[in-house]
Parts: C-alpha cells; structure tokens; sequence
C-alpha cells in the first residue's frame, strides 16, 4: 500500500524481503546500508536478533529521485525465515507494495525455498492478494558456494507463476547482485504505483 | 491500493493533531498507516529518527494486538511503553492507523490517553475520507 502524499512531494513504498531463514534477506540490507551514502540513509533498524537470525524484521528506509519531482523513500524490511515465526512474518508482509524473493542456491536448501515461496504466496492470500498481484523478484543467492542447484533448475522449482519474474544470481556476502536486484523492484513497483495512478 | 494524500488532507489532519499537542501537551504526535508509513506530524522530533519509530511503533503495535488473541480479548485498545523520561502511546485510529504519540513528563498518560480519544474521533472522518478516495 504505497502513499503517495502530494502535500509533501513524497512517494513512500514497502518492500520486503522474503525467504527462508538463512538465505541471506539480512545480508542483502547490511549491504545496501554499508554502501548507500550517509546523506540519504538513517541506520538500519534490526530488532530481536537471536545470533544471525531474525526474530521480527530488519528496517532500512532509502531515498532517491527515481520519479522527477518527488522524493521517493523505500522502505526495506526482512521478515524472519524460519517456519515457526510466521505470525510476525505476516504482520511484516502487511502493506508491502513489492516482494524480494531471496532463495538459498544450495541444493539442500531447495525444498526450503519451495516451502518459503508457498508461504509467501498464502501470507499474500490472507490479506487479499495473489502472487500475480505484486511486483516481485527472485534473488537466487550463494552462488559461490560448491554445492548449489542450477538457475533452470531453480527457475523450475519457483519461477513457474502465470507471469515470469525477473530472477537475479547473487553474493549477497560480497554485494555481487544486492543493487541490481534493488534497482528492479523498485522499478518494477514504481511502474506499478504509476499505472495504478493514471487508471 | 495506494494512498494518496492531498494538501487539504494534510492541512485538516496537521490542524488537529496540533488541537491534540496543545491539549495533550505531549512532545509529538503522528499517525501512521498499519504497513509503517507515516501519514502525518506535529510536535519536536529533535534526535528522534521518525521512520524507525513510524515502522517499530507499527510493529509493536501489530504483535500486540496478536498477543490480545492469543489470550482470546479481540483487541488491546490502546499501548504505552512507559520510559524514564519519554513515553509512547499508540491508539487506533478508523480501523486503518495509528495514533502515535511521545510524551515526558509534561504531562500524564491518563491526560494523552483521554486527550487521544477525542482526537481519535475527530480524524476518523478525515481518515475515512482518504481511504475511500484512494486507489
């Protein structure tokens, strides 16, 4: 549910970062935080952190100048991926204008990234939306490790909706892909908000 | 659905969430959509980073109401988070947002909260109208 507030030249979007737990959704953030200038970035915001994992969601709010004459402010969130935190992954998914779907590469995480996605997909259904409603992307991450499951294989298993998704390899660890998978949902819900708007 | 918020819009709200400080004499008000968003606010934001508290203030505010039906209550009405010297207190507001408010020791929790419900109701409408005018 973006709001765009013409008082104030402001579009402000939600973008959430789904995946199962350690597929590397937080990594991406801390990436985006480290690199984006000080100037147009408060601090990322991770609440509840067991170790590496996420209890409730991380928050890292961005702005550019994707749309001349406005100040568009992205807000990024993770939700936790393992199963049993799915009330609070639904209450993070509240809202969202576009999806990052971040997939773990290995091929022992595969069936986890199914699951992952048919959650995804039953979280959107409760507030009303199907997958096809939303602008999303997929991010198949860890792509430097040995063990990893082929793009076909993994555009097989979730990029096999009515309409295909842009997908994006990624090293989240070393930023390799975090920004391209970055600029396409936000163009992507751009697009969106756009379209919704001249109907 | 995207929300979209005109001058007059922000002019009506902003005009009575400034009713509610001056009331209130709480430090700042805002109201925040369910996702995190802010739609407006009024009062002294010095040092406080406002989307941060917009997004945490949502979340707390959602797990709460969670928790109310984890113990069978259909909701928690309103939420104070009491600190030494700043307080918060989050209400609903027309089914949709938040009211949330920051307070010291200015003022009581019992003046906000009875200062909150008024305001409650004076942007319901308002609210309502954003709501069905948005697409």
């Amino acid at each position: 549910m973006a709001q765009i507030n013409i008082a104030e030249k402001e579009i402000t979007v939600k973008i959430v970062y789904y995946g199962p737990g350690m597929s590397g959704k937080t990594t991406n953030l801390l990436y985006v935080h480290q690199k984006i200038s000080k100037n147009t970035i408060t601090d990322m915001v991770s609440i509840a952190t067991e170790g590496d994992r996420t209890l409730y969601f991380d928050f890292l709010p961005i702005e550019t100048d994707i749309i001349p004459g406005f100040k568009a402010k992205f807000q990024l969130y993770t939700v936790p991926g393992q199963v049993q935190y799915d009330a609070t992954r639904n209450l993070v998914l509240n809202g969202a204008d576009g999806v990052v779907f971040v997939a773990d590469s290995q091929w022992s995480r595969q069936k986890d990234n199914v699951e992952s996605f048919e959650n995804l997909k039953e979280n959107l259904a409760k507030q009303g939306f199907t997958i096809n409603d939303i602008p999303y992307v997929l991010e198949y991450n860890k792509r430097d490790i040995e063990d990893t499951a082929r793009v076909e294989y993994m555009d097989y298993l979730l990029n096999r909706e009515e309409f295909k998704v842009p997908t994006f390899e990624s090293i989240a660890t070393e930023g390799k892909g975090v920004f391209d998978v970055l600029n396409a949902i936000c163009r992507m819900v751009v697009a969106k908000i756009l379209k919704d708007v001249k109907r | 659905m995207n929300i979209i918020i005109y001058e007059g819009d922000k002019a009506k709200l902003e005009a009575i969430l400034t009713g509610f400080i001056e009331e209130s004499s709480a430090r700042l008000a805002m109201i925040v959509d369910n996702g995190g968003m802010i739609l407006t606010r009024i009062g002294d934001f010095n040092g406080i980073d406002i989307q941060p508290l917009a997004a945490l203030t949502a979340g707390s505010y959602a797990s709460t109401q969670a928790l109310a039906k984890v113990i069978g209550e259909n909701e928690f009405t309103g939420v104070t988070h009491q600190g030494k010297r700043n307080s918060i207190y989050i209400s609903m507001v027309a089914n949709f947002g938040l009211l949330v408010v920051v307070f010291d020791a200015n003022t009581t929790i019992g003046m906000v909260r009875l200062s909150a419900r008024d305001t409650a109701k004076k942007l319901g409408p308002v609210i309502a109208g954003i709501i069905s005018r948005s697409r």
